[in-house]
């Protein structure tokens, strides 16, 4: 792999451990490429380490061991991407925070137009609930909210945390054309997801991950996601085994 | 504009809008409400009495409420503006996006300093007024002077409480670790001082007792030089002792209005111009720029999901 050169994002051996001593490893030995232009979709069981990798990759976590790089620079804690997208697995804004508010502050700090505030209200067909204050929304509304704003460009870097659970079949229906456009407009995308037949139309490079290891890494074109993952996983890696497979996507 | 501080002013902005609909706001103003009238109504109801106190009379009861409440006020509002945050999620929102984490944690200070003086300035402004309204100006200079110590003191105590939130795991542990802190600030180190003043205290005059604590007070308003002439050699002066705790500092800032200081002066036998303005000036800016210096450092290595 030429990760050097990559103007991608690179995880590169990366490593995350958690608890006392760093006795539970969430991550071991990633090592995984998305170039601009790609996208990437993380599967795996749940506690497969998808999560950890995203929140790594958005400068929310330092790795224990590895690097990260973006378009040749190491993301860190104190060195995130600039221009990044990011979706929680879990919506959450200041409560007192109308919706417009939130949405306004996020279209200040990335230095979005009037015209692609417009694109992420319409994406989360958020216009009617503008002056209802965060707290009074469901968790659907929260997650539509939540993906408008990670989706508002300019972003090189979309990092999105099962974008598409929680979501209504009318704004689903929105998404994934706006994700696949934001590719083509040169971003990286990487996601995580369970919903294996949604994600088959993104035709994205299928990472499988789990028990925090990389089983394989493939293009999902032709054959889909559910193929990929099946093969990766059957028959289950013997435990203990060391890395089964460092992949990096063609 | 700079980048960081157009985040920064962002990130006020958005600070202060959460503030101005929180609960955590309404009871800091509900507490400062209470600190600043206590005094003013409390006395004349002890002197049997309805209406409001003198703001000379208003003075001492101020000091000692605001030396213990406003540390606690500080700590808990610092401690719950970024805790609260990272507990519940919701700055991850904010730091994923171009405003990096030094902005973020320069404007919640920014903008939960901004607030506190609001309502610090609201709520002692409209005691003073009333008090003052009701009897006259005589005495303002030192409930001003005290008044000015006090916001001091809940500012540093808000960035210890900023401090003791940006690296947490967890609201309830920052709440724990602040009140520990208050204790340790409002008694502990009280305790120590006064021990160690006494007992490096030059020994005492014939007029022992006469004046009360005063004499505890001399080499603080003396300086290094009388208390060299005192046979007190290289000892620090208390005062730099004093500039320990914020809370001292509080006291030590006290000590500088005019009916304070001449009756010191009368009490000690000496001429004004001997306050200790190196260890006032030094203690401040100390414990007001060092607390979000360490949180910036500790906020940009936390763990936020």
């Amino acid at each position: 792999m030429n990760a050097e050169r990559s103007r991608g994002l690179v995880f590169d051996h990366v490593g995350r451990r958690f608890g006392v001593g760093g006795r539970w490893a969430a991550l071991t030995g990633l090592t995984v490429r998305c170039d601009p232009g790609e996208i990437l979709c993380l599967v795996g069981p749940n506690g497969a380490g998808k999560s950890t990798a995203l929140a790594l990759a958005a400068g929310l976590l330092a790795t224990s061991n590895g690097e990260i790089r973006f378009a040749g620079g190491r993301v860190t804690p104190t060195s995130p991407v600039a221009r990044q997208g990011y979706l929680a697995q879990r919506s959450a804004f200041a409560p007192g925070l109308t919706v417009g508010d939130v949405l306004d502050f996020a279209v200040a700090a990335r230095g979005s137009n009037e015209e692609q505030r417009a694109e992420s209200i319409a994406l989360g067909d958020l216009e009617g609930v503008l002056g209802r204050r965060t707290r009074e929304l469901s968790s659907g509304w929260l997650r539509r909210l939540d993906l408008a704003i990670a989706l508002l460009p300019p972003t090189d870097l979309l990092l999105l945390d099962e974008p598409l659970a929680g979501l209504d079949l009318a704004t689903l229906e929105r998404s994934l054309p706006l994700l696949t456009k934001r590719a083509e407009e040169g971003a990286v995308v990487v996601l995580s997801s369970h919903d294996f037949e949604v994600v088959d139309r993104l035709r994205p490079q299928v990472a499988v991950l789990d028990a925090g290891r990389l089983l394989a890494c493939e293009s999902s074109a032709g054959v889909g996601c559910r193929a990929v993952y099946g093969r990766a996983l059957a028959p289950p890696p013997a435990a203990g085994d060391p890395v089964v497979a460092e992949g990096t996507c063609p | 504009m700079s980048a960081i501080a157009s985040s920064v002013t962002l990130v006020i902005g958005r600070e202060l809008r959460v503030l101005q609909r929180s609960r955590s706001a309404a009871a800091t103003l509900a507490v400062l409400l209470a600190v600043a009238w206590m005094p003013a109504l409390v006395l004349p109801l002890r002197a049997g009495t309805l209406g409001l106190a003198t703001l000379s009379d208003a003075v001492p009861l101020t000091l000692a409420i605001a030396g213990v409440v406003l540390p606690l006020v500080g700590l808990l509002a610092g401690a719950e503006a970024i805790a609260s945050e990272i507990d519940d999620g919701s700055l991850v929102s904010v730091v994923t996006l171009p405003i990096g984490r030094v902005a973020c944690f320069a404007g919640k200070w920014c903008g939960r300093v901004l607030m506190t003086a609001a309502l610090y300035a609201l709520a002692f402004g409209s005691s003073c007024a009333a008090m003052a309204a009701a009897h006259g100006l005589a005495g303002a200079p030192d409930y001003f002077t005290v008044a000015a110590g006090g916001l001091l003191l809940l500012l540093s105590a808000t960035g210890l409480g900023l401090l003791l939130g940006a690296g947490a795991a967890g609201r309830l542990r920052a709440f724990g670790a602040a009140l520990v802190l208050w204790l340790v600030l409002v008694f502990v180190i009280d305790a120590l001082l006064l021990a160690a003043v006494v007992a490096t205290a030059p020994p005492p005059p014939a007029s022992v007792g006469a004046h009360g604590h005063t004499e505890l007070a001399a080499p603080i308003r003396r300086g290094p030089e009388s208390r060299q002439e005192d046979g007190g050699g290289a000892t620090p002066s208390p005062a730099w002792w004093m500039a320990l705790s914020p809370v001292d500092l509080y006291r030590l800032t006290a000590l500088l209005g005019p009916t304070s200081r001449s009756r010191l002066d009368l009490a000690l036998g000496q001429a004004a111009g001997s306050i200790p303005w190196a260890p006032l000036g030094v203690g401040w800016g100390l414990w007001l720029g060092l607390p979000p210096a360490v949180g910036v450092w500790r906020f940009r290595r936390a763990i936020l999901r």
